[in-house]
């Protein structure tokens, strides 16, 4: 407990326990994200050979469980932390929600417009991309 | 096509400011809800006359400001609020954005299976209806 920080450290800011969780985040959310490339490799490569119904549909949501692995690890890491650091987290979150809510909404009445429809699988990539955004904003600022 | 975040639930038990916070909110939410149908129908009506150009994204886009009227709203609401309840917000928030990406993911790979691309749009009323459904447990597992 007294040698809390070696000198070496490149992130004096975290504890050794904040640094066990992020590592334990870290291998349990590239195990999900390994799941994830796996399930949608093999979901790829069968699912024009499915005929339609039921297996197909099976199929083509097998990727699920890796991204819901992931969203696992994601709140597994969030009850794991301090109240403080929960709470700019909480909040980056609750803000990439509500932007990515805006720019769907933005891109819909493109649609109008002429803009093709976009897939719906973007909208997870959106939500992460503001949501890391946000979160260097926030700590950058609150530290 | 009015996705309108569920207004908080007015209780007796809150004090006269607040209930000022709730009723100013309630008034610029149906003001934003107002001003975006009204231009929603002006950009539907007119934008097929319209040839392919900046005008017709401007006229596409034109409903945003009612959108972002109402992002405001909110974010004025939620910056007068206490923090106790401003965390419960926050928390259902970034809870319905992670479902709402966990949902689109799903829907995005049924367009795989054959299901047809829905609309971006749907993204906001998705995101708004999975945080009126969480904000009762929130704050239930908060008090």
């Amino acid at each position: 407990m007294i040698a809390r920080e070696s000198i070496s450290d490149t992130d004096h800011s975290c504890t050794p326990t904040e640094r066990k969780n992020a590592r334990r985040y870290k291998l349990e959310y590239f195990g999900a994200a390994g799941m994830y490339a796996v399930l949608l490799l093999v979901s790829a490569a069968f699912i024009d050979r499915t005929p339609p119904g039921a297996g197909k549909v099976a199929l083509a949501l097998l990727p699920m469980i890796g991204m819901i692995a992931m969203c696992v690890a994601l709140v597994r890491f969030v009850l794991r932390m301090d109240e403080f650091q929960r709470q700019y987290l909480v909040t980056s979150a609750a803000i990439a929600g509500l932007v990515t809510a805006i720019a769907t909404m933005a891109l819909g009445f493109l649609e109008n417009a002429g803009a093709p429809r976009v897939s719906m699988t973007f909208v997870w990539p959106l939500t992460m991309i503001v949501f890391g955004a946000c979160l260097l904003f926030m700590r950058r600022r609150y530290r | 096509m009015i996705a309108q975040p569920s207004p908080p639930n007015v209780e007796p038990k809150y004090t006269p400011t607040e209930a000022k916070l709730f009723r100013r909110y309630r008034n610029e939410c149906i003001a934003a809800a107002a001003v975006y149908v009204g231009l929603l129908f002006v950009s539907v009506r007119f934008v097929d006359r319209l040839s392919a150009g900046p005008a017709k994204v401007a006229l596409a886009l034109l409903p945003m400001l009612g959108v972002i009227a109402f992002a405001i709203a909110m974010l004025r609401f939620l910056s007068h609020i206490d923090e106790f309840q401003r965390q419960t917000i926050l928390t259902a928030a970034a809870i319905a954005g992670l479902i709402t990406a966990i949902v689109t993911m799903a829907l995005g790979f049924l367009e795989n299976a054959g299901v047809p691309r829905i609309s971006m749009t749907f993204v906001w009323p998705l995101t708004f209806v999975i945080f009126g459904v969480c904000l009762p447990f929130v704050r239930r597992r908060y008090h």
